[in-house]
């Protein structure tokens, strides 16, 4: 074990960064399930958007247009998604995945047609988004380098958890959402707009996602790659279910899994690799999330209507 | 309104984008020419890694010989089209066919065997014995292990610091042949060096490549060597803002960060230009594995004067030199490696 003061600070640094980017995701898959629509499509509307982020960035040199960019691929693909999934009732699960197949297929078509380029795509000369150094927090020993200076989206991912907490479940919104994610039909009869309420979901999702893509590709790094997501998607559903489908379960969750993927990076580098193979290490979030729906966490369970088209005039 | 004009903008793009996609591909030509056709692996024929550098090195064929033959390329966007691409190329006429990367392996198998009278070749990819080689097919694989060691004598010399690093992309396979020649070589350089060692197990994450990196520059190291993919952008990344050098792999690497010291070369493009030419010359041999190292160009490293010193450049080629008339022999396995440590020590 090769364990001191800066060692640690690097790891959790790192950890506290790739828990944001899942985070980010996870918030989005929150809005989507709380008002009854399966979102396995995050996957999608990060790689997309992480794509948008690059290439607008690239043509207008100006990142935060590129921030933009990706909040709204996200939604495009979000809208997709929503009207497969709520006008035309189609299931869930498979226009999810179409959409997940259709980013990466629309990203490499746009990448080849718009840069004539193919793989990856470098910021090259053009800014990734700047850093943020929090003054005084910076200059605290332990907190300082592990908080003190990140990209702009690592502090908004944790500012957005407090938000969507109070959306859900302080607000006649958040009341309305999960009304309609738990019980359609009793949502409808007092008057509420099921459909409005579930594009509403599905959109915001697609603007986190979208977002959380533009953290990955110009935020954190400076280049889109075509397998950038590398089923953060996933394990951000993962991390909702973990988390009971609250934000702050779930920001919990993400933080679990960052720090998790933050030593299995370095595993070898901590001296832990001789012990526990990097490749193993891997799949922990993915146990992690069996283990949580076999039951070790107490029960998950989901919104009721979750997953279901909302048909008027079915019982 | 500014979101307005950004949707127009997107719609723009995508149909402005649809329309730019409609290119064809280069080729085509007369009936009496020969045809050589290479189909891509993912990532598009200008990725500036390999596929670019194979197709290099077959457009310098095909211009050289224009008389004689033309040359194109099939992309493949997914793994589904390798095969399809591969009987295209066959359906389209072309002699000689390209298979650039090992994932192709089975696809290519398989199109061989149903193609006698084509022949083909691949890259990165040899049967496991040489029993199983087709007649029709020529097998490229490189000894990156020795174009390691180059790059690893050159960290050695290079770092002030004796700690050096090498970020993997995926463990158990391929990627060890880098990893054990570039600790051969920086040990052989400077005995006294550590290596810092990590596995990514990606190959598209910067966040991650970066988090290595830097590590191991926390621990002390001034070099860091990948062999990682897209994940290698990361490395570079950290390289880059703690002002460290920084060695890249496949291709020239250097657009990534001007710290970048040099990057270890796979000449995809002498190979298939050289083979091509054979094939056309009459000269092409089926069912052998090409395996090519220093001494038949098939590795190397970017020389930047400004980068490497004449000092350094001298060991290098000395060592170069020994290598290419098999008085020194690279290990390629981590089995390998401990037994050359000691035969350095016993000089």
């Amino acid at each position: 074990m090769n364990l001191n003061y800066v060692t640690i600070t690097t790891l959790l640094f790192f950890a506290v960064r790739s828990a944001a980017v899942l985070l980010l995701a996870a918030l989005g898959g929150i809005f989507s399930e709380q008002t009854g629509v399966v979102n396995i499509a995050l996957e999608g509307m990060i790689t997309f958007g992480s794509f948008a982020a690059v290439a607008v960035t690239i043509l207008t040199n100006q990142p935060w247009l590129g921030v933009l960019a990706a909040i709204l691929a996200g939604m495009l693909m979000a809208a997709l998604h929503g009207i497969l999934s709520i006008r035309f009732k189609a299931n869930q699960v498979i226009s999810g995945t179409a959409i997940n197949i259709l980013a990466v297929a629309l990203s490499s078509f746009l990448m080849k047609s718009i840069f004539d380029q193919g793989g990856h795509l470098l910021l090259d000369k053009a800014p990734k988004v700047a850093d943020w150094s929090i003054p005084f927090i910076r200059d605290l020993p332990w907190i300082g380098p592990i908080l003190g200076t990140h990209s702009p989206g690592v502090y908004l991912a944790f500012v957005l958890t407090g938000v969507t907490h109070f959306v859900l479940f302080h607000t006649p919104l958040g009341l309305r959402m999960r009304a309609v994610g738990e019980h359609p039909h009793a949502a409808d009869t007092v008057g509420i707009n099921v459909y409005r309420i579930r594009y509403l979901g599905v959109l915001l999702s697609g603007a986190l996602a979208g977002f959380a893509g533009s953290v990955l590709s110009i935020g954190i790094g400076t280049a889109f790659l075509e397998n950038m997501a590398a089923g953060r998607g996933f394990i951000a559903l993962a991390a909702v279910i973990f988390g009971k489908w609250t934000p702050l379960g779930t920001m919990a969750a993400c933080l679990l899994f960052g720090v998790s993927e933050a030593i299995q990076v370095t595993s070898n580098l901590l001296g832990i690799g001789q012990y526990i193979p990097s490749s193993l290490m891997a799949t922990f979030p993915y146990i992690i999330t069996m283990l949580a729906l076999a039951g070790f966490v107490g029960r998950t369970v989901g919104p009721a209507a979750s997953g279901q088209p909302y048909e008027v005039d079915k019982r | 309104m500014g979101k307005k004009l950004l949707l127009a903008s997107l719609v723009l793009v995508l149909v402005l984008g649809s329309l730019v996609g409609c290119t064809k591909t280069p080729g085509g030509g007369q009936a009496e020419l020969k045809k050589v056709t290479m189909v891509t692996d993912q990532g598009g024929v200008d990725d500036k890694s390999f596929n670019q550098a194979a197709w290099t090195g077959l457009k310098e064929f095909g211009d050289a010989n224009s008389s004689k033959v033309t040359v194109n390329y099939l992309e493949s966007n997914t793994a589904e089209d390798y095969a399809p691409n591969l009987t295209a190329a066959v359906d389209q006429g072309a002699g000689l066919v390209w298979a650039v990367g090992y994932m192709m392996a089975d696809q290519l198998t398989d199109a061989a065997k149903n193609n006698p009278n084509t022949q083909f070749g691949i890259i990165d990819w040899a049967p496991a014995s040489e029993a199983d080689a087709l007649s029709n097919t020529a097998y490229v694989v490189f000894k990156e292990n020795e174009g390691s060691f180059l790059v690893g004598l050159i960290a050695g010399l290079t770092t002030k610091t004796n700690n050096v690093g090498f970020v993997g992309g995926m463990s158990g396979g391929v990627i060890e042949k880098f990893e054990v020649g570039f600790h051969a070589g920086v040990k052989a350089a400077n005995p006294n060096a550590t290596v810092q060692i990590q596995y990514a197990e990606d190959w598209g994450a910067i966040a991650k490549g970066e988090q290595i990196a830097t590590t191991m520059i926390n621990n002390g190291a001034d070099v860091v060597y990948h062999a990682a993919g897209g994940t290698g952008i990361g490395v570079a990344q950290a390289c880059d803002k703690a002002k460290v050098h920084f060695i890249g792999v496949d291709v020239d690497q250097s657009e990534l960060t001007p710290y970048t010291l040099t990057s270890m070369l796979k000449r995809l493009d002498t190979a298939i230009k050289t083979i091509s030419q054979d094939w056309l010359d009459g000269k092409f041999e089926g069912k052998k594995i090409y395996s090519l190292g220093l001494a038949e160009d098939g590795v190397g490293y970017v020389y930047d004067p400004a980068k490497i010193s004449d000092e350094v450049k001298a060991v290098v080629e000395d060592f170069a030199a020994k290598i290419k008339n098999g008085e020194l022999v690279v290990p390629s396995t981590n089995a390998e490696l401990p037994a050359f440590l000691e035969s350095l020590k016993a000089e």
